[in-house]
């Protein structure tokens, strides 16, 4: 009798009955409820900025007259990661001075990238993006002729060559007042140009010609200022 | 506003080269007769009939372009009025001939005479030459330089950004290394057995001196630049030492044409087969004209 006195005592406390393991456990099933139901709600719970869109652009690209603009996308759903961003980058330069023997500009340039945010506060904080990107590059490169000799000249035509590259970029991602984005970031990209290919007609001299200003490795930098949409 | 003549060199030519020239000119034709008489062989067979191997053959490359060059300049009605000329390697014994400072059949002796003792230079030691694209003048003189034991050295100054370098083959080699690590955009070993207008040449220098020294020399009538300066000399010795000098110092295209556009040139009219030259003076001045001198009609 006494036990079941104090049991209900307890239970209007709060404390160690039954009823209350009870309602914790309740408690529990409501959050995995929440969970599959808003899993959204759940996602900007633990975040500390519910953002789902940044767009912006490279302010470095601007004095090389190029215009470099990007959007990321939050889907961190289809990998069961809660950092996991899709970046699209987008490029689209103004005309230059042409500039013999080196790659003039591009011409338009895309890329995708997968971001991970390894601290999960995404989009806020440091990040490591991966990806590719395909450009259309405008070049004005030599022509080697036929029979080339001493007193050859060796025109320079215009190319467009297109180009593969595989890019890794660190960054840190800053965004003042929850709206502000200032984005820093580094990396290297592997480049690929597939459309030019010429054998040159010198007997026992043939040679893949590189188009100049397309390096095997280039590096990549820039800093994104832009805006945190929800 | 003047006009310039300018003369191609060996690498212009090309099969049926002059025969149309032959064909409606009879000034040319006699020109062209002339040389078969004095070269002792057809050398018009193998312009006109010869595939584009007949017409490498040493032998024949150089006095054909030369024929080519001044039986087109001897044989307009109405000549273009020059009032400076230059010829690039080579086209320099063709611009002496159009300038009046060798005569017709002395020309195409020097021509076939150096030719021949190019050959003999070039046989004697194993040589070449190579196209570096891309980069300055002087990186590529430093590049030379820093080759060690080997005989290389800056050959044909073309245009901005193309130099040409000649030497021994393991010499070019050697260069072609360091010149790629120095930032050459391309560097293209050409097909070519000899290391012309570089110190290999000095048995063809002392040869060609011989022949030269036997033709008669006189005034040019409009200035003739010339590779090794890229200056006009004014006496007939001078002219003739720097025609000697030429076989073993560099072709200074480059800075002939600047000086010719200095000293007023507007328009550069290549005389000869094809149009490498044009391509070389728009490269070199932009704003220049450069035309072809027309076949007769």
């Amino acid at each position: 009798m006494k036990n079941w006195i104090l049991l209900y005592a307890a239970s209007l406390l709060g404390i160690g009955s039954p009823s209350l393991l009870l309602a914790q456990k309740k408690d529990k099933i409501k959050i995995d409820r929440s969970l599959r139901d808003t899993s959204a709600r759940y996602v900007f719970h633990l975040d500390n900025l519910p953002r789902r869109h940044v767009v912006g652009f490279n302010i470095v690209a601007l004095f090389a007259r190029n215009a470099h603009v990007f959007y990321e996308w939050r889907a961190r759903s289809f990998l069961g990661l809660r950092q996991q961003v899709i970046a699209g980058r987008f490029s689209q330069p103004s005309p230059r001075t042409e500039v013999p023997y080196k790659v003039q500009s591009t011409l338009l340039g895309y890329g995708l990238e997968l971001v991970f945010y390894p601290l999960n506060r995404a989009p806020r904080g440091p990040y490591l993006a991966f990806g590719g990107s395909y450009r259309w590059l405008n070049a004005r490169i030599p022509v080697i002729p036929d029979d080339p000799s001493p007193e050859s000249s060796f025109p320079l035509v215009r190319k467009k060559i297109s180009m593969f590259s595989a890019t890794g970029v660190a960054g840190w991602q800053f965004i003042a007042g929850n709206w502000f984005v200032v984005n820093p970031f580094a990396g290297a990209a592997l480049n690929f140009p597939f459309t030019y290919f010429q054998e040159i007609p010198v007997p026992d001299y043939q040679d893949q010609v590189r188009v100049p200003g397309t390096a095997p490795v280039t590096v990549r930098f820039g800093l994104l200022l832009g805006l945190a949409i929800k | 506003m003047s006009t310039a003549i300018v003369f191609p060199g060996q690498g212009s030519q090309f099969p049926g080269m002059g025969r149309s020239l032959y064909e409606k000119s009879s000034t040319a034709r006699a020109l062209f007769e002339r040389a078969n008489s004095l070269l002792g062989f057809r050398i018009t067979d193998i312009m006109f009939e010869g595939q584009a191997e007949d017409l490498k053959a040493t032998r024949v490359t150089q006095p054909a372009v030369f024929l080519h060059s001044v039986a087109l300049y001897l044989s307009a009605a109405r000549k273009p009025e020059a009032s400076m000329m230059a010829g690039h390697s080579l086209g320099e014994i063709s611009a002496l001939t159009a300038a009046g400072v060798l005569d017709f059949d002395d020309g195409l002796l020097l021509a076939a005479t150096r030719a021949q003792a190019m050959q003999k230079a070039c046989d004697a030691v194993p040589s070449t030459m190579a196209a570096v694209l891309g980069l300055d003048d002087g990186k590529v003189e430093e590049a030379c330089a820093a080759v060690q034991d080997e005989v290389v050295v800056a050959a044909n100054y073309n245009c901005p950004g193309q130099l040409v370098i000649s030497g021994s083959v393991r010499g070019v080699e050697k260069a072609c290394e360091i010149l790629k690590t120095m930032g050459a955009k391309r560097t293209l070993v050409l097909p070519v057995g000899g290391a012309f207008h570089s110190p290999l040449m000095e048995p063809a220098r002392v040869e060609l001196a011989q022949a030269i020294e036997k033709c008669s020399f006189r005034p040019a009538r409009v200035p003739v630049y010339q590779n090794v300066t890229g200056l006009p000399e004014s006496t007939p010795e001078a002219i003739k030492a720097r025609l000697i000098e030429q076989l073993t110092a560099p072709v200074r295209w480059t800075q002939t044409i600047r000086n010719m556009w200095q000293a007023g040139a507007r328009t550069f009219l290549e005389c000869g087969p094809g149009n490498v030259l044009q391509g070389l003076v728009r490269k070199i001045v932009p704003e220049a004209v450069a035309d072809a001198v027309p076949e007769e009609g």
